[in-house]
Parts: structure tokens; sequence; C-alpha cells
């Protein structure tokens, strides 16, 4: 999962940076407005982290511009500006969540989680697929038997976005995009790699491989 | 009584009439006494040159033959009528006097004039007359003579005063005429102020932003200092607001980053709880007192709440919060609320119950709006609600709300400051529809409003 995190206030930024990236999320950041919109529009983030006061180019305007050339990614206001007509213009311009500063660190984790689940139609406060449930807190998979298997960090990253996609075919490159920080060497063996732990731990079924295109996961149920 | 006489005196229209009366009082006054003193002069000055043509006469019909003697033929037949109005007199060198007949048996006294001299004045004459007498001095065959000549007035004076008095009473009835035509011409000119005021009322109940400038020329001075001071105040509120808001933008930085330090901490080392409420009660603190200092209260020029439009946006935002809990949050609006105070405070007001509402919701949040010139809010949810008790403790007068209910606390403080703000009255109850916690909220229109009366 790619997130951009958009926030001026460097001394927060690097520490929400860290935090998000130990809950498994690869984390890009722009500091100003200008900048964030440049990368919403180039990059195919799975979730937007905004504040509003921003050098350069509001927030809000920011929001409004992507929301108007058809950027549907979930973007979550984290700001400082929480009365309600604020938040209700926010909103208005398109944002999916609301969260006022200063805010607990948890607090803003669950509701990126929920928003991501959210924008991939799944209902409930569970990550569950093709027969696995992902527990993002600490990090495990669990089976129908409810036994829990333990996963490196880069394999909970694939698995989530497996488990998000289920059924569709998902190609290397995003899959590198979205395991990996912008700046990370991008060796597409590496994945290949993981992708054979995880269908050491899950069954070799669970992800198939399509030449030429990349992976899709069935599931454990599929034939 | 004396009220009423010193709110007459200060009228502007009371004063334009008295100042118009006494003017022309004043010049029609004058124009009497001018009048009546030139048609006196007239008079007396034509009457006197007929007289003086009339001495001629006689002065030509007298002869000095034996003694002194007046052809009366060869004079005008009025001086032989008795107390006809028309007399002379003539004195002789000797003493002899020959008076007209008319004087009849009435003794005229006049003076003796030195030739060549003539004077003129007033007798009274027989029968009550009022004659004016020339004299005059003449030198005729040798013979030193006085001759004078009277015209009775009266007729004349009777005839003069007949015309002042119309005079006078043409005048009266022109002042009533003109007072009421003033009258009429003033309170049209005050017609022209009634925009004015009208704007006035609107701005203090909030549907005007400035004073229009379509009046009369007199006004335009303090319609524009009015406007230039409705600019600055709300260009001041403004200002302000919007520091408020950069201090709570540069002061959530810091506590923020302190929050998640202490977060983190805490986890390993208990005895950072302390520190960690302390930053928590920082934190509510400041995000109470900046949400209230935020309140504008309706008397500013800032944008009005719009129920039709602001609605819907607040219920988009609310559905968007708790989406994933599948909340059935609707609002039904009643007639045509009037736009009504300020937007930012109502919205926060409404913004706070509702908030409250759907957090205690299990799975319906209802919100009514209505009011014309008021406004009146309803949120009732299908939550447990709460304890009869706990209802009459939020309806004791004066209880600060964030004391007396947990959980309910910080949004409905808000609340209660908004609705002590804009002086109206708020009321919980078990709703009786969803069975859960019911509010009800009544805003007053400002107070300038109600005393206009309807």
């Amino acid at each position: 999962m790619r997130l951009l995190l958009v926030e001026d206030d460097q001394l927060l930024s690097d520490s929400l940076k860290q935090d998000l990236e130990q809950e498994g999320f690869a984390v890009d950041h722009a500091s100003q407005g200008v900048e964030a919109e440049f990368m919403g529009d180039e990059m195919n983030y799975d979730l937007i982290i905004l504040d509003l006061g921003l050098p350069q180019r509001s927030g809000l305007e920011v929001l409004e511009n992507w929301r108007r050339k058809g950027i549907q990614t979930p973007v979550l206001i984290l700001t400082a500006r929480d009365a309600w007509h604020e938040r209700v213009a926010g909103f208005k311009a398109g944002a999916d969540d609301y969260l006022g500063k200063p805010f607990h660190t948890e607090e803003l984790v669950l509701r990126v989680r929920a928003l991501i689940r959210r924008s991939h139609d799944m209902l409930g406060n569970r990550l569950k697929a093709g027969g696995l449930e992902l527990d993002e807190e600490r990090q495990q998979v669990i089976l129908p038997t409810q036994q829990r298997i333990e996963l490196t960090g880069t394999e909970f990253r694939l698995l989530r976005c497996f488990l998000l996609n289920q059924g569709k075919i998902i190609s290397k490159t995003r899959l590198t995009e979205h395991v990996y920080e912008q700046d990370f060497d991008r060796d597409s063996n590496l994945i290949e790699v993981y992708i054979r732990r995880l269908r050491d731990k899950l069954g070799k079924q669970t992800i198939e491989t399509r030449r030429g295109q990349g992976y899709v996961f069935v599931g454990l149920e599929a034939g | 009584m004396s009220l009423s006489d010193s709110k007459r005196v200060n009228s502007l229209e009371f004063r334009l009439q008295a100042g118009l009366t006494i003017s022309l009082i004043l010049l029609i006054i004058l124009l009497w006494l001018f009048g009546a003193g030139s048609v006196e002069r007239l008079t007396e000055d034509f009457i006197a040159s007929r007289l003086e043509h009339d001495a001629e006469a006689i002065l030509g019909a007298t002869d000095l033959g034996q003694g002194v003697s007046v052809a009366s033929a060869k004079i005008n037949q009025i001086y032989h009528r008795p107390y006809s109005g028309h007399y002379y007199l003539m004195l002789g060198a000797d003493g002899e006097e020959v008076a007209s007949r008319s004087l009849w048996d009435f003794k005229l006294q006049v003076p003796r004039m030195p030739a060549g001299e003539a004077q003129r004045y007033h007798l009274p004459g027989p029968d009550g007359q009022n004659l004016l007498v020339w004299t005059r001095g003449y030198r005729k065959q040798g013979a030193d003579l006085t001759l004078a000549v009277a015209e009775d007035l009266q007729p004349l004076k009777e005839q003069r005063d007949r015309f002042l008095k119309h005079f006078a009473l043409l005048a009266l009835a022109g002042l009533m005429l003109l007072l009421i035509l003033q009258g009429m011409v003033v309170r049209g000119a005050f017609r022209r102020l009634r925009p004015l005021r009208q704007d006035v009322q609107n701005l203090t109940s909030g549907q005007e932003q400035l004073l229009r400038v379509d009046v009369p020329t007199e006004f335009m001075p303090l319609v524009n200092e009015v406007n230039h001071l409705l600019r600055l105040l709300s260009s001041r509120n403004q200002r302000s607001r919007n520091a408020l808001g950069n201090l709570a933008h540069a002061l959530k930085g810091p506590l923020n980053l302190l929050t998640r330090h202490i977060d983190q901490a805490a986890s390993q080392d208990p005895g950072l709880r302390q520190a960690h409420e302390q930053v928590e009660r920082i934190r509510v603190l400041m995000d109470r007192e900046l949400r209230r200092a935020r309140l504008a209260g309706g008397k500013t020029l800032s944008e009005r709440f719009d129920a039709r439009q602001d609605l819907p946006d607040l219920l988009h935002a609310l559905r968007q919060i708790y989406r994933d809990r599948q909340l059935k949050i609707d609002c039904s609006i009643e007639g045509e609320p009037n736009p009504f105070g300020d937007r930012e405070d109502i919205l926060e007001l409404l913004g706070n119950l509702l908030d409250n509402a759907c957090k205690w919701a299990h799975s319906q949040v209802h919100c009514h709006v209505s009011g014309t010139r008021g406004l009146r809010i309803m949120v009732e949810d299908d939550g447990e609600g709460l304890a009869d008790d706990a209802i009459e403790l939020l309806t004791q007068r004066g209880r600060r709300l964030d004391e007396s209910v947990d959980g309910h606390g910080l949004g409905l403080a808000i609340v209660n400051d908004v609705v002590q703000l804009y002086e109206g009255t708020i009321n919980f109850e078990r709703s009786t529809k969803l069975h859960g916690l019911l509010v009800r909220i009544e805003l007053n229109p400002l107070s300038y409003d109600e005393g206009r009366g309807s």
C-alpha cells in the first residue's frame, strides 16, 4: 500500500512517516501544495493524507483539482482547522475522512486502514478475502482454522495488497510500487522471492502467476 | 407629556414647519403694515390734490367787491348740501369769514396763513366726521385771504379698512395652504428615508450587509459613514477570527508532537500517565476555548446560515464520517427559513449536535429545522438516550454541560455556548419516535428585531 503524506511541518511529517512505515505502508512525502498535486496526479496512490494549511497552494484547492481531474484516490484530511464549517468545506471538496489535530497516531492508522478497505469495497472493520484474514495490528495472517501465521514486513505488505485486490491481476511493477519506498532499489526478482515464500506458507494455489501480466490472488477456496 | 413635547421639538418636520410659519407671519405683517401705510398716504395725497383744485375753483369764484363773497353757482354743488363731507372756509383780511353752506352751523377752527403758504392737517368735523383740511394763504386784489378746504375721510377710511381686512384674511388662508403643502412635501421627503430604515433593520437582523446608497443627498455622508464603519467592523472581526485560526494551527503542531511522544513513552513507562493526562487536558481546553473564541454571534456582517444550502452539505460530511456504521441520517426543513445568524456558528452548533447524536445512535439520526425569523432545531437519535435524572440535571438552569454528563461532554458544551450567544433555549428529553435523546434548540431572532413589533 502506497500512501502520499502531504504535511508541511517537517517534525510531524518525519515522525508520522516513520509510524506509517512501521504499519507496513510505503510512504511518499510532499511538503507543499503544487508538489503534492503533481505527485497525486502522477502516481497511483492507495491513499493520500492531506494537510490543509500548505504553502504555495492550499490543501483544499489541491483536493478540488484532483477531483476535477477525476482522481478518485481516497483522501484523509489531517488538519488543525477542524471547525465544522471547515470540515463541511473539506468533505464538499471531495475528502473521504477528516481528522483534527492534535490526534493520536493509533486513531490515524485505524482510519487509514478503514479508508483503504472501504476503497476496495470491503465492508466491516476486518481485512478478509479468499478465506484468509489479515491481523493488521500483529501483522499475522489467520487461516480458516484460526491458526495464525507470522509474516515478515514485506510478506505482510504483499499479502495485504493481494487481499484487497482479490481476483484482479496485479503487475509486478505495481506490487513493487506498493511494497517499497520511492527510493528503494526496485529489483523485481525480490518480489518473486517473496511470492514464493507466501506460497510456501499459504499453499501454492492461492497466488497464480499470469505470464507476462503479473499475479492473481485467488484465495484458499478456489479450485 | 414632556417626553412627547421634547420629541416633537426634536422632529425635523416640526422644526421646518415652525420656521416656515414664523417667517411667513413676519413677512405678512410687514406687507400688511407697508400696504396699510401706502394706501393711507396715497388716498390722502389724492384727496389733497383734489382739495387743491377745488380751492382754485373757489378762489376763482370769490368776489372781493363788497366784503368777501363766493359765487355759489360757480363751484361744485356738493359744497351747498349740509354735512355733505365737503367744506370750505374763507377768512378775509379784516376778520370776515365765509363758510360753505354745507358746514351749516359747525364752526371750523383754522389758523390764518400768510400768503403763499399751505398746510395740511386733520380736524374733527360735524357729525363725528374726520376731516382732511387743506389751508393756504392767498393775496387777491391786494387783500390777504386764507382759504381752508376740507373733505371727510370716513368713507375712504372704511373702504381702506375693508381692504386691509380682506388682505389679512387672504394672507391667513395662504399661510394655511402653504403650511399644508410644505407638510406634504416634507413628509414626502421623509418617506424616501423609509428604505434606509428598513435597511438598518435588515442589518441588525442580518439579512443585509451594507446600507444601500440610494438615499437623498443630505443623508449620503451619514450612510457612507455607517457603511465605512460596518466594513471596518467586519474586517476587524474577520482578522481576529483568522488570527485565532492561525494560532490554533500553530499551537496544534507542537502539541501533536508532544501527544505522539508521550503516547509512545507512556506505553513503556506507566509513570508518564500523569503527563499524558495533562496533555490531553491542554488539548481539550485549547479546543474548547478556541472554538468558543471563534463564535461570532449574529451581529456581524459575516455569511448567514442558509438551511437549504448548508444543511445538505453538513449531512454529506456526517455521512462520510460515519460511513462505516451505515447510519441513516436524515433531515427535514419546514417552510423557508430565512438566512440566520453566523454560518460558522450555526454549522458548529449543528455539527456538534448531529455528531453527538451519530456517536450514540444505533442506526438512525433525525434532524428537523424550522422557523422563519428565529431558528428551531430538533435532533433525535435511536441510541440509549439519557437517564431521566441526567435529563433533569441538564435541564437545570445555568449548569455547565461539560461538567454534568460524561460522553456528551465537549460537543454539547460548544452547543450550549452558541445557544447562550444567541439568547436561545436548549431542552433535553426522550425521543418518543426514536427512543433516544432528543435535543430541542430554539434560537431567537436578535433582540433588535423583537423591539420592532409587527
